[in-house]
């Protein structure tokens, strides 16, 4: 069998050009259908993509692209050497960490008990309700949560103050910021979550379930053996695509919640390359730190597509 | 067999040429940025002007506004005006100088900026300075503000002027009536009518629901501190000592202004949520507090916006609060954003006369009171020499922002309310004791990399002193931490500075 294999793959590289070749020109006119995709990712994803070298320039708007100093790796020696570098990669790891950890369980968790329902028209109902959040823009998010945790007048504290017990100042302090800034992702985004894995879902055979049944498996049985193998693949692809933007926490809300007394836990890189870029003006140095983020990201893919592969899922190359 | 064949290369032919003309559409928008209107030669056409201005009102001028039409007629001048609100008009300003694509004017609202000195260094901006001369207007305008908006020794820009010291305290003169209350003339009088406001019901309602002083975040500066750490014998910004500067956060003024801020806050005398308001006014307009302290022009909206909620109230404006060194008050730059004139959308001298000359025209008497009034008989009356404005919102509408066209203001005839008649008479008064910065006109380096980081450092150890949540010991860590991650080489670039202006 492996003898046949290495065959084959002389053979075939062997008469490799003129194969090539004939292929081409077999199926040329599916080659040219793929050609508009192709170019679209060339010229608007690939070729823009030389802008990353101003991570080794000294960029100035008006010298442009071409004429700004080449300093190497300059930018990159000042991030890693920065202070601020440690604490900045801390808050963007644990607060991704929990968004896996809190936060990406949970639309699996809803699509699941949306499934159970029976009546059709309730489903609809519930399905359109939780995924309306996804429309709101942060702004308005945090501005809910805001008037809900709040000292002056806000609903939680006035509860709080209500029963007897201490107001707490959420707002402002280290230990509240994870917990709210991941509630709020959760409020805003399961529902919009829910979408891909009922779309999953729908796609489970149902004689399987009624063969189930046939064999006395109750509900919980059937969403154990048949439901969640069904959606396993969804799952593991979503994961792993949810981790090439790993270190990406959402700049929006996050530069929302920000405040003097929770920056030690809050600053993370989306938000200080805001700060250094744009504010700051520091165009190179920020690029620099946008690059580092792209390049822990797709570590990331790489190493969790590989282990997929080795656990016998698919993987999404 | 064959026509199939010659039906299928048309068709291929066909979707060739449709990509290829996507590509080259693609491409073409590269090349398509030559900044029209830039009439080279001596025959200036009118001028076409456009421009990026602040926005300080959440309504904007509407574009067909009569005064706007009047300052085109009366400048011969085709205006094309991008409004962004002031809260976001920095970081918008420097995503658009990184795109390179700038109006032909903007206002840069912090000269000092880094991004906007990084650009000027590089050329980006035309240099005005020796132009300046040659306009009667703008050849008037001040030396020493001149010197303080200058990058390098060098002009990049027309300022645009205002009084130089407009900070004071505005506070509810109705509540002082009603709890028997003299205006307070001290820090320690402050406190304490503070502390009445927060505790003696001066609004009359039964309920212990009023502050004293309210508190934000003005784009990371806590409102009042600056001007109380003047008022309590403090510096504004850098203190000269011995020859020496000192950053202010290093004098002990500072540490006494926080353990005032300190107190208020654990005495409920400030609103508990200070730290993430982002515009301290909102708690001034809901009429939950006392006092505001900033720029007195803001008086007459704070009252307007409290009489909504509350028709009695009245505001007062007090610009002398005495403390261990006498009257004090903080001194502006004389200047609020500057006027900058890019290479990369302005590429001939003529037409970069040509937008002076506008400048000069408007710095004209006639046309600043226009921008500073409106249209006589349309925005306002005058019967017997009083000035009446019209009430009607959409009227008044079509003066929104309209100093923001502004540049000189030396001619400005002071009509207006009480309110703001009393802001212009106080702003003169305040001039004759005002506390200038004395590195307003240095630039340091490490400041400009990182002087936001460093700032940071500092406004958040602030806020965490006032809430309790570090002690005076951490916040000397904090002080130097500061110092360690750049603070003492901006210490020393300045005093570089200082030193070779003092040797000349």
């Amino acid at each position: 069998m492996p003898k046949s294999i290495a065959a084959q793959a002389a053979v075939s590289s062997a008469s490799r050009p003129s194969a090539w070749a004939g292929r081409l020109a077999r199926n040329r006119w599916l080659y040219l259908m793929v050609l508009p995709g192709l170019l679209y990712f060339l010229v608007f994803k690939y070729w823009p993509m030389y802008g990353i070298f101003i991570a080794f320039k000294d960029f100035q708007p008006f010298l442009g692209f071409w004429d700004s100093p080449f300093v190497g790796l300059k930018h990159f020696e000042r991030l890693f050497g920065d202070p601020n570098f440690v604490v900045l990669f801390r808050n963007t790891l644990i607060l991704a960490a929990y968004n896996i950890l809190f936060f990406f369980p949970l639309p699996i968790i809803v699509a699941l008990m949306l499934n159970e329902l029976r009546q059709e028209l309730t489903k609809r109902v519930v399905q359109t309700l939780v995924y309306i959040p996804h429309f709101m823009s942060w702004v308005v998010v945090v501005g809910i949560a805001y008037m809900f945790l709040t000292t002056e007048g806000g609903i939680m504290n006035e509860l709080l103050a209500r029963f007897g017990g201490e107001k707490i100042n959420f707002l402002v302090s280290n230990e509240w910021f994870r917990t709210i800034v991941t509630a709020e992702v959760m409020w805003k985004e399961t529902g919009w979550g829910t979408i891909i894995f009922l779309a999953a879902l729908s796609g489970v055979d149902p004689q399987l379930y009624e063969a189930a049944r046939m064999d006395g498996a109750n509900r919980l049985r059937q969403l154990w053996h048949i439901t969640l193998p069904a959606i396993r693949s969804t799952i593991i692809i979503l994961l792993i695509l949810r981790l090439g933007h790993f270190l990406d926490t959402g700049f929006e809300q996050i530069f929302l919640m920000l405040n003097a007394m929770n920056r030690e836990v809050g600053e993370v890189f989306d938000t200080y390359v805001y700060s250094v870029g744009i504010s700051q003006g520091q165009y190179s140095f920020s690029t620099a730190v946008g690059l580092f983020k792209s390049i822990v990201g797709l570590i990331l893919v790489v190493v969790a597509n590989n282990l997929a592969k080795k656990f016998g899922e698919e993987g999404i190359y | 067999m064959n026509r199939m064949n010659r039906k299928r290369r048309m068709k291929a032919g066909a979707l060739l040429a449709a990509i290829a003309l996507a590509v080259t559409a693609c491409g073409g928008n590269d090349e398509a940025a030559p900044p029209s209107g830039s009439e080279s030669g001596g025959t200036p056409a009118a001028l076409q002007l456009s421009m990026m201005l602040p926005s300080y009102n959440p309504e904007q001028m509407p574009a067909d506004s009569s005064v706007l039409k009047a300052l085109e007629e009366k400048t011969g001048t085709k205006l094309a005006v991008s409004w962004v609100p002031s809260s976001t008009y920095t970081d918008k300003l420097s995503a658009t100088v990184a795109s390179g694509e700038l109006p032909k004017t903007f206002v840069a609202l912090e000269p000092k900026a880094s991004f906007i000195v990084n650009a000027a260094r590089s050329g980006m901006f035309w240099e005005v300075g020796p132009y300046l001369k040659n306009y009667p207007n703008l050849g008037k305008m001040s030396e020493l503000v001149l010197n303080n908006i200058s990058i390098d020794g060098k002009i990049y820009g027309v300022y645009r002027e205002r009084d130089l010291a407009r900070f004071g305290l505005m506070i509810r003169q109705d509540w002082l009536a009603n709890l028997g209350l003299q205006a307070p003339k001290s820090v320690d009088e402050l406190y304490a009518v503070l502390k009445a406001f927060a505790t003696g019901d001066p609004d009359k309602n039964g309920k212990q629901d009023t502050i004293g002083l309210a508190v934000g975040m003005q784009g990371n500066n806590i409102a009042g501190f600056k001007d109380i750490l003047v008022y309590m014998g403090g510096p504004n910004e850098w203190e000269l000592k011995d020859g020496k500067l000192v950053p202010a956060h290093m004098t002990p003024a500072y540490l006494d202004t926080l353990k005032l801020y300190k107190k208020l806050y654990d005495e409920k005398i400030i609103n508990q949520d200070f730290a993430i308001v982002q515009d301290g006014r909102s708690v001034m307009y809901k009429g939950q507090a006392g006092l505001w302290i900033d720029n007195m022009l803001d008086g007459k909206g704070i009252e307007d916006n409290i009489k909504k909620v509350d028709p009695n109230a009245e505001i007062n404006l007090i610009n002398r609060i005495a403390g261990p060194k006498g009257d004090r008050t903080r001194a502006g730059s004389g200047y609020l954003g500057m006027y900058m004139i890019p290479k990369t959308s302005v590429k001939t001298e003529a037409e970069l006369e040509q937008i002076l000359a506008y400048f000069d025209k408007v710095s004209e008497k006639e046309i600043q009171n226009l921008m500073k009034y409106g249209i006589e008989g349309k925005q306002y009356t005058l019967e017997n020499g009083s000035y009446f404005p019209n009430a009607d919102p959409k009227i008044r509408a079509e003066i929104t922002d309209g100093n923001q066209f502004m540049i000189l203001q030396n001619q400005v005839v002071n009509y207006g309310t009480e309110l703001e008649q009393l802001s212009t008479k106080l702003f003169q008064d305040n001039a004759t004791f005002a506390v200038p910065n004395p590195a307003a006109p240095f630039i340091s380096n490490t400041e400009i990399e990182k002087g936001k980081e460093l700032s940071k450092i500092i406004t958040d150890a602030t806020v965490k002193f006032i809430m309790g949540s570090v002690d005076e010991a951490e916040w000397n860590e904090a002080v130097e931490q500061w110092l360690q991650s750049g603070g003492s080489k901006v210490v020393e670039e300045m005093n570089a500075e200082y030193a070779k202006l003092a040797g000349e």
